[in-house]
């Protein structure tokens, strides 16, 4: 189906042979609808032959159109002269337009044309680019992303002060189409058409013809008549191969468009094609809707992120997600860095939604400009008015024999200068575009347009005014904030494709994501302490074990466990709940959002966002339980002077349990998280920071008391001892320097009376005595006491003499003697190496132990060790021990990794010299709040 | 330098340049983007076409005496022509 009248079709038809006959009359009425289609000429030429007839208006206005045509046409003419020692060294050949006009129609004024399309392979590019912009060229945007011109763009755009929009091409369609159509092959096979003389370089008419059907069909949507004549005149081209040009499309596989395009040309304008082409034609005898460009473009590039050359894809991916500040400024307008990331991603998401909704989209290059049709002809072809063409050019007096030169306009051309437009024309829709988003003073993109130039202010272009830059916006810290901006974007991504449907896209792009903030926050936490400056590879490698380490969980689940665990059931809820707020099912109905149902809403909510992938879903919970690591190296360093800041890190990051269990959709992962933001907050506040310890220990602590309420007991047990035992040192300013520690203590009180609350409600434990819990406890040994991993744990008592061996059976067993499967072997492993380490380190221990008063947040892990011994060792599974000890190490390796100090020597007076241990202090000025 | 003379001998050097008729106008560029377009009137074409294959101005005025409806001032406006060409830098003299 062509989405044009029949009588433009005839018009666009007239004088070949076959053309439908034209109606005689209406096409008065019809001129502006003439001329948008590009059919100007050919109505000019069909009144000359009598084909056509026009009342003395509109003829007269038809001549101005024709005329206004003309004078862009040899404008642009000229500038190939100018351009034919560019043209020729490149290599580049010109697409259609002064080709077209010269050398396949039988007279030049039948095709008009209003800009330049020059083809150049990808990699020559860059050099055409320097040509032009020597040639006095200026480009319309920076690039989005290095590298996306040569391997991305179909096209960019570039103008001259003078007027002159040139569409420099890489490739003839966008998309992974384009990519098998070779470029080098067009350009070595160019032949020189001559302009006045001077050979200007073209592609084969085979090549042409295919170039000219991709662009009436796939950029044009077939709804422009001058597009479909193209495609006649070059078909009927005598130089023309046709079986050549078969070939070529089935090579270049372009079949199914060029055969539209030649089908157009056969039903449309009623033209008989030479026998191949018919043929071809004849591969799709019925013309369907053709999808218009903007609708297209969506799909495309996710066709494009998902295929082809890997390099062009990452480009592609830079250049949708994180674009070049240049670009970005160039886009939005002078603002700060983040805003300007915030909007590009929140319009992402919105187009993403609209491809969702399948409204036509606008996501077709990194601008949001369509990538078909690049030439401006069309937006080009509306009519000119009085106004729009000054008088003095068009209706200048014709004497019968005059032998002078003139100015086509004598006076206005005079004042406007050599170097500005020549003649008034409505706007093109390049031009338009550019104008819109003319580049901001100060973005540093072009230099200013000469006075009457588009856009230098004094005019109807002028741009908008410069939007206030917000102080300090150019000063923003680099690295960090830039990369983790970066981070965010890849997870926009993910959101973004996943909204499109395709939910694997997560496994490469959430690891991605998780590296890119790793080097973010090495960069960020380097900058601010310079003593952690190797912490970046750290965390990017515990990225990286977390991930291998995620899908390893995941294999063991699916290989050892027959997919028979609480992810696979999170998964499925996570499904489902993701189906249904996509508006694809029913949400499933659940109790209360509480312990396990929490993890699966959770569950919901990743899948929803990111996509329904099991394997991602494990990658994100296992990242978040790293973040939770991280946050008791940044609790512990910060709080306790003298750390081994890298023993530490090494091993709440690559610990073998801390980086297994905790590694799947499940609660563990969360555990992690919650129980390294309580730490974090405790670090504060044993250091008197109250308002932000509360603050972020409410937040860890929300987590626990959601998931696991009993560990949000015995967290907020241990902060408790920990503050009231220990020696907590007032701040001099702020609330600490008065009231800080009774209001701290009374609020820690209450937390600790709410905790341990909600932990009986949610054992079970009506009434809080110690008869009562061993009760429950036993009753948790004959839960926990089944299948291939049971042990007897030895009786539950909370009787302080059982604590050493319950500590023992929390953070070793099962000893070797004890193993009987593969995995409590590796775990027998782990714990026997970890044994080792405590020996080696006992000094640590003992100092830390020493130091515990002193050093509040090594009494937290203390107290938060022991609670865990007196509680879990209650379990009697070796497999859900493990997974819990998992939990509290961090605490365990608190304790290791303390520097150790010699014992104080005493005076001369037996005094002991009071310790002196390293800061771990970060520089600069606290707040104290 | 003070400018040739112009005389029916004179032969021209047509700069590079785009053209286009425009019924019996023609419209010239030479320069592209940097340059406006010139109209050259009436039987302008003809003369471009001639100076561009090497007529001199004689023979040029001879070719277009030959057509019907030559002007009787032929000679001088092809001569007044020759020189706006050569004032607007379109040919130079062929020395």
């Amino acid at each position: 189906m062509i989405p044009i009248d029949t009588h433009i079709l005839a018009l666009a038809g007239a004088g070949l042979p076959g053309g439908r006959p034209l109606v005689r009359d209406e096409w008065g009425e019809r001129l502006d609808e003439v001329a948008t289609h590009g059919l100007a000429g050919i109505l000019g030429w069909a009144r000359s032959e009598g084909l056509a007839d026009l009342d003395e208006d509109s003829a007269h206005r038809l001549d101005l159109r024709l005329e206004s045509e003309a004078i862009r046409a040899v404008q642009l003419e000229g500038e190939l002269i100018r351009l034919e020692q560019i043209l020729a060294e490149l290599p580049a050949v010109v697409l259609k337009g002064a080709i077209l006009a010269h050398s396949a129609y039988p007279d030049p004024s039948l095709r008009p044309f209003t800009d330049l399309d020059i083809l150049v392979s990808g990699r020559h590019q860059h050099a055409a680019v320097r040509a032009l912009e020597a040639m006095g060229y200026q480009r319309t945007r920076p690039e989005p992303a290095p590298g996306y011109d040569a391997r991305v763009g179909k096209a960019l755009t570039l103008t001259h002060p003078g007027g002159v929009v040139v569409d420099l091409h890489r490739t003839l369609v966008a998309g992974n189409l384009g990519d098998s159509i070779d470029i080098e092959e067009i350009v070595a096979e160019r032949h020189a058409v001559l302009l006045d003389g001077v050979p200007v370089p073209g592609p084969s008419w085979e090549a042409h013809l295919v170039e000219v059907a991709l662009h009436a069909v796939l950029g044009d949507g077939l709804a422009r008549a001058l597009s479909i004549r193209d495609i006649a005149q070059v078909a009927l081209h005598p130089d023309l191969d046709a079986d050549r040009a078969v070939e070529l499309v089935d090579r270049w596989r372009a079949a199914e468009p060029v055969a539209h395009g030649l089908r157009a040309v056969i039903d449309g304008l009623g033209v008989a094609l030479p026998g191949p082409l018919d043929t071809l034609a004849g591969l799709h005898p019925a013309l369907t809707p053709v999808v218009p460009a903007s609708s297209r473009s969506a799909k495309r590039r996710v066709d494009e992120l998902l295929h082809g050359d890997v390099a062009r894809r990452l480009t592609l991916t830079r250049a949708l997600v994180a674009p070049t500040p240049a670009f970005m400024r160039w886009s939005y307008g002078q603002r700060a860095t983040p805003q300007l990331y915030g909007r590009r991603w929140i319009e992402l998401y919105r187009r993403a939604m609209e491809a969702r909704a399948k409204q036509p989209s606008r996501a077709d290059t990194p601008d949001g400009r369509p990538d078909g049709p690049t030439d401006s002809a069309r937006a080009a072809a509306a009519p000119p008015t009085d106004s729009s063409v000054p008088a003095q050019v068009m209706l200048a007096p014709r004497p019968p024999v005059e032998l002078v030169t003139r100015r086509p306009s004598a006076e206005a051309l005079a004042a406007v200068g050599p170097t500005t437009r020549l003649h008034p024309r409505p706007r093109s829709r390049q031009e338009r575009w550019s104008d819109k988003r003319a580049p901001r003073p100060g973005a540093g993109v072009a230099p200013p347009a000469p006075p009457g130039a588009p856009g230098d202010g004094s005019g109807t272009d002028a741009p908008p005014p410069p939007e206030p830059v917000a102080p300090g916006a150019a000063s923003l810290p680099e690295g960090g904030l830039r990369l983790a901006l970066v981070g965010v974007g890849v997870l926009f991504l993910t959101a973004l494709v996943a909204r499109l449907g395709i939910d694997f896209m997560g496994l490469v792009l959430v690891p991605a994501a998780g590296i890119v903030f790793a080097v973010a926050a090495g960069r960020t936490i380097a900058r601010r302490r310079p003593d952690e400056a190797w912490i970046g590879r750290f965390l990017v490698l515990g990225v990286v074990v977390k991930v291998v380490a995620s899908y390893v969980r995941y294999l063991t689940l699916v290989g050892s466990y027959d997919g028979q665990g609480d992810a696979i059931m999170y998964d499925e809820y996570g499904r489902k709940f993701a189906d249904a707020w996509m508006g694809n099912g029913i949400v499933p109905e659940l109790d209360n959002w509480r312990k396990t149902n929490f993890i699966r809403v959770f569950t919901g909510w990743v899948y929803f966002i990111f996509g329904s992938n099991v394997v991602a879903g494990f990658f994100i919970f296992g990242l978040l339980a790293l973040v939770g690591s991280y946050f008791w190296y940044r609790a512990s360093v910060d709080a306790v002077p003298g750390m081994n800041k890298k023993l530490y890190l090494g091993l709440v990051l690559f610990a073998p349990s801390i980086a297994f269990w905790p590694s799947s959709i499940g609660k563990e992962a969360l555990m992690q998280l919650g129980i390294g933001v309580a730490a974090l907050g405790t670090s504060y506040l044993v250091r008197q920071r109250l308002l932000i310890g509360l603050a972020i220990g409410l937040s860890g602590g929300w987590l626990l008391w959601v998931v696991r309420p009993h560990l949000l007991a015995l967290v907020t047990l241990a902060a408790g001892c920990a503050y009231v035992a220990g020696r907590i040192r007032g701040s001099k300013t702020g609330v600490g320097s008065f009231a800080g520690r009774p209001v701290g203590v009374l609020i820690i009180a209450l937390l600790m009376a709410f905790a341990v609350s909600q932990a009986t409600k949610s054992l079970g434990i009506s009434e809080l005595s110690l008869s009562a819990i061993e009760t429950e406890l036993d009753e948790v040994s004959a839960q926990t006491g089944q299948g291939g991993s049971k042990f007897d744990s030895g009786g539950n008592s909370l009787n302080p003499l059982n604590l050493p061996m319950g500590a023992v059976t929390v953070l070793f067993r099962p000893l070797p003697y004890e193993v009987r499967t593969p995995f409590e072997l590796l775990a027998s492993l782990e714990s026997m190496i970890l044994l080792v380490l405590i020996v080696k380190r006992f000094p640590s221990v003992r100092t830390a132990l020493r130091r515990a008063r002193g050093s509040p947040f090594l009494l937290y892990c203390i107290v938060l060790l022991i609670l865990y011994a007196a509680t879990f060792s209650s379990f009697a599974n070796f497999g859900i021990l493990a997974r819990q000890r998992s939990l509290v190490m961090p605490a365990l390796f608190v304790l290791i990794a303390v520097n150790p100090v010699a014992p104080r020597p005493k005076d001369q007076h037996g005094l002991s010299r009071p310790e002196v241990v390293p800061s771990s202090e970060p520089p600069g000025p606290r707040s104290s709040t | 330098m003070a400018a040739q003379p112009i005389d029916l001998s004179t032969r021209f050097t047509l700069v590079p340049a785009a053209t286009r008729r425009l019924g019996a106008d023609l419209l010239v560029n030479a320069g592209g983007a940097t340059a406006s377009v010139q109209r050259l009137l009436g039987t302008g074409p003809e003369l471009w076409w001639c100076f561009s294959r090497g007529y001199s101005v004689g023979e040029a005025v001879a070719h277009l005496a030959s057509r019907e409806g030559a002007p009787d001032d032929l000679e001088a406006n092809v001569l007044k022509f020759a020189n706006s060409l050569v004032a607007t830098h379109l040919a130079e003299v062929v020395a």
